[in-house]
């Protein structure tokens, strides 16, 4: 019995105007966008291979110690499935004085974006007058009146309906990837696939739950009419809402002191403070322990050299001050980085609450769930930034190493070799970025999979005591 | 007419579609002016904290925008601090939020409701306007009385606009009454106006909307296609034609991404300072011949830079005003001083500013660089020049739509 009124109701969305649209629609609009993200890959691409070769080139010939951080700065090369999910857009974030502003303006269509605001409609289009529209057909009386248990209709509705939304997606999904695949500036890999693989299940999962919002509305709802508006009303508060407000919500409730006041704050510790502190402690020893050196103090240097050159007691005593001396000076400025430091790491962990907190609200939301997901899938996400970052940040320290090495060595040959000069670079190890394997990409969002899990049972089950009480006449 | 006009209002004010709707528009103005005017405030106290002193000529920050409250655009953009130094320009990354979940989703301004919400809102309270009378059978009632074919359509045109406009005009209002009222705000004459040019471009595009739905109400005979076609060019209008545009005018044109052109800034000044200490050796070095060198190394990247730039933003502007979603970004972003001209405008001018101080930096000239004034454009100024084009969109498209639905009713069989 399941299975016919499942077939019944794909063959009833299959005759429909509706379905056709929404099949034309998701191709087209899928195929373009990643496309026109693929050209984009490619560009962002090339811009990189030749970016890095001049980088690299540059350090080859002018690489000194002085300013190897300022020529060895990397850059990131595009993600391979970038054109799927285009994650964090390094473009946004307006970093340099020349940034383009048009993408701080308007977001990327991506595959992601085609999921989150289109096919989640389609799917609530496709469900939402499941029961009601049936009971105002009358139909939904004289299936019951044939003995058909309650639970079986609900559950052949449901499948029927997410069936008919999955199938022309899931095929316009792989006529996406198969044109990635296809382009010649896109290289992939078989890890690549495998992710697309993982990356089309979240995407069926997080469709799934659309589906079975927009079931249990149509139990909740008398009219069809009703069951839209409700339908639409949930939709736009977990596609529109709840995501885009959760990081200025957690800002609000969970409040982070911007980076420039805490810059102030270290700067006011490490030299004003610092400089307060040793001028008061300066003169505490001077009148506690040296008051004999005191008439030096404030002398101008030449002045200082002839009165310690015909003192020569003096001159002992002086130079067990400036021992004193340094050793202080040494120990306060020890405590200020310190103090300067535990700022540091409590604005540190402040902003990692608050950015925990935002996750935490927005996961309420289906498509933030599926937001991460599917950017840390494809690395363009937060995870893999940071990790990234690490790798870059260690690899400018190792070959910070290596140049301290070769200059010591220069040294040894020429005592004036200085931090200006160039030191030989040459057959260094090279930058390669590791990717994450596909385990490593799916773990951080562990809670994102579960709650795209838990919503998808939870909604089917308050669509099943919503339909058991429902009234059919 | 004005019969039509009232029956519209009075039979749906009541309804739930008209509560449901207006409810959550009034709950979304509130979250957005609450979570902006935050986000505004601590912008304003970076600036304040990074504000330099005004002897300090080689740092450039402009304080927020108060428009920004209702547009974020481009501001937390322009309103960085802009560090001028031998090395070029840098900018400061300390007033970036940490938080990188902003980098992931949408800013919910003003502008986003308008754009979304309120396209929305115009859509569902127009695709049953003439199917939805027609499935109930009074569409042949009122055609059988006296009122001509293109009263009806304008005078349900009319109360529809009402219904969905007013609302939203007095939740706005009350909204940017609410901002002027915080002390922080400065909200003079221009503020009143700037907040009227949004008004008013949220009205054009309400209008256009609540046409298109018309339009599609009296190409089909049934509402529940009307309303799935309405929601689809809603997505397509709202969301596929202008962020797909901008993509393609990114993926067509050949702009090099910024931090590129900042490596090869960085790297010219690198090897300027490297060959001038190497060619100085124990002698004194030569600042303003390193200074010239990185300049004009710059100068060529910027100026082959540039130009490719404003084709690519003119190539996505005229994509992103096929629908009147993008004209309505760039017009409403232009209004609150947060749009693509403000941004270019003050780069220009920090750029003309070094160019002509540039002798007074590298000390050459013992004078001191002369002080950096910049205004921001005055509203004039931007609705004549920058968003005109935008506006000629954003009236033309109700006009056209109406027009059309004008026409597609007088041929809609109301059987």
């Amino acid at each position: 019995m399941l299975t016919h009124i499942m077939v019944k109701e794909i063959r009833d969305n299959f005759l429909n105007i509706r379905f056709l649209g929404a099949c034309v629609v998701s191709l087209l609009i899928i195929a373009a966008s990643i496309a026109i993200m693929a050209r984009t890959h490619e560009e962002g691409l090339r811009d990189y291979q030749s970016g890095v070769r001049t980088q690299e080139e540059f350090i080859d010939r002018f690489a000194h110690v002085n300013r190897l951080s300022w020529m060895s700065r990397r850059h990131r090369e595009p993600p391979h499935l970038q054109a799927l999910a285009g994650g964090i857009d390094a473009e946004a974030q307006q970093e340099n004085f020349v940034s383009n502003p048009l993408p701080a303006l308007f977001s990327r269509m991506d595959y992601v974006a085609v999921v989150t605001l289109i096919i989640s409609l389609f799917a609530v289009l496709f469900s939402y007058n499941a029961v009601c529209g049936e009971r105002e057909a009358g139909l939904l009386r004289q299936i019951l009146a044939a003995g058909v248990p309650r639970r079986t209709v609900l559950a052949g509705k449901y499948l029927g309906g997410l069936a008919s939304v999955l199938i022309p997606f899931t095929i316009s999904a792989l006529a996406g990837m198969l044109l990635l695949a296809l382009n010649p500036g896109v290289q992939l890999d078989g890890t690549d696939f495998a992710v697309f693989g993982t990356l089309l299940l979240a995407s069926w999962l997080f469709v799934a739950v659309f589906c079975g919002i927009g079931l249990f509305i149509s139990t909740v709802a008398r009219t069809s009419a009703q069951a839209i508006l409700i339908a639409l009303f949930a939709w736009v508060v977990l596609v529109l809402v709840i995501p885009n407000i959760s990081p200025f919500l957690a800002a609000e409730i969970s409040p982070v002191p911007s980076a420039a006041k805490i810059n102030q704050q270290v700067f006011q510790i490490v030299d004003r403070e610092r400089d307060a502190i040793i001028g008061v402690k300066l003169r505490e020893m001077i009148e506690r322990s040296y008051p004999d050196i005191a008439p030096t103090v404030g002398l101008p240097g030449d002045a200082l050299q002839q009165r310690l050159a015909a003192d020569l007691p003096l001159k002992e005593r002086y130079a067990r001050f400036m021992q004193d001396r340094d050793a202080m000076m040494a120990q306060v400025n020890r405590e200020q980085q310190a103090k300067a430091e535990k700022i540091n790491a409590d604005f540190r962990e402040r902003s990692g609450r608050q950015e925990s907190l935002a996750r935490m609200i927005t996961s309420a939301s289906p498509v933030s769930d599926f937001i991460f997901v599917a950017t840390d899938l494809a690395e363009t996400g937060i995870a893999a930034e940071s990790y990234w970052r690490r790798q870059a940040n260690e690899y400018n320290d190792a070959l910070g190493r290596i140049a301290d090495e070769r200059q010591r060595q220069a040294r040894d040959q020429n005592p004036a070799f200085s931090e200006n000069d160039h030191v030989d670079l040459r057959n260094r190890p090279q930058f390669r970025e590791a990717h994450a394997d596909l385990a490593t990409r799916i773990a951080p969002d562990a809670a994102q999979w579960a709650l795209l899990l838990i919503f998808n049972v939870l909604f089917f089950l308050l669509a099943l005591a919503g339909f058991q009480r429902y009234d059919v006449r | 007419m004005t019969d039509i006009i009232r029956k519209e209002i009075l039979e749906n004010l009541t309804t739930y579609r008209f509560a449901v709707l207006t409810g959550l528009l009034a709950l979304l103005v509130a979250i957005s002016v609450i979570v902006s005017y935050g986000d505004y405030r601590i912008r304003m106290e970076n600036y304040n904290i990074l504000r330099p002193p005004a002897d300090d000529p080689s740092k450039i920050i402009l304080p927020p925008e108060p428009m920004s409250i209702f547009a974020r655009g481009l501001d937390a953009n322009t309103g960085r601090l802009y560090q001028l130094s031998p090395l070029g320009i840098e900018v400061e990354s300390s007033q970036q939020s940490i938080n990188r979940l902003f980098s992931l989703f949408t800013v919910p301004d003003m502008l986003f409701i308008i754009k979304v919400m309120l396209a929305l809102v115009a859509i569902l309270f127009s695709f049953d306007a003439v199917c939805g009378e027609k499935e109930q059978g009074t569409l042949k009632l009122m055609l059988s009385g006296h009122t001509g074919r293109a009263a009806i359509i304008m005078g349900k045109l009319a109360g529809r606009y009402a219904l969905v406009f007013v609302p939203f005009a007095v939740l706005f209002l009350a909204a940017a009454t609410a901002i002027s009222l915080a002390g922080d705000v400065p909200s003079g004459a221009d503020y009143w106006w700037r907040v009227s040019a949004i008004l008013l471009s949220a009205g054009l595009y309400v209008g256009a909307f609540l046409a298109a739905g018309t339009l599609i109400s009296s190409l089909v005979s049934r509402s529940p296609s009307s309303l799935t076609l309405g929601l689809g060019v809603w997505v397509l209008l709202v969301f596929v034609v202008p962020d797909l545009s901008t993509t393609a005018a990114r993926a067509i044109s050949d702009v090099p991404p910024a931090d590129r052109v900042e490596m090869e800034n960085r790297l010219t000044a690198v090897r300027a300072i490297y060959e001038a200490l190497q060619a100085a050796k124990g002698g004194a070095r030569d600042m303003s011949r390193i200074m010239y060198q990185i300049r004009e190394g710059n100068s060529q990247v910027f100026e082959t830079y540039r130009p490719r730039l404003n084709r690519m933003i003119a190539l996505s502007q005229g994509l992103a005003r096929v629908s009147p979603s993008g004209a309505l970004v760039f017009f409403v972003s232009e209004a609150a001083n947060t749009g693509i001209s403000a941004d270019l405008h003050i780069k220009d001018e920090i750029w003309a500013y070094i160019d002509r101080n540039i002798k007074r930096f590298a000390g050459l000239d013992p004078e001191p660089p002369e002080h950096f004034n910049f205004r921001r454009p005055a509203l004039a100024e931007q609705l004549a020049g920058p968003a005109l084009p935008d506006l000629i969109v954003l009236v033309a498209f109700p006009f056209v739509l109406t027009a059309c639905a004008l026409g597609a009713f007088m041929r809609y069989d109301p059987r």
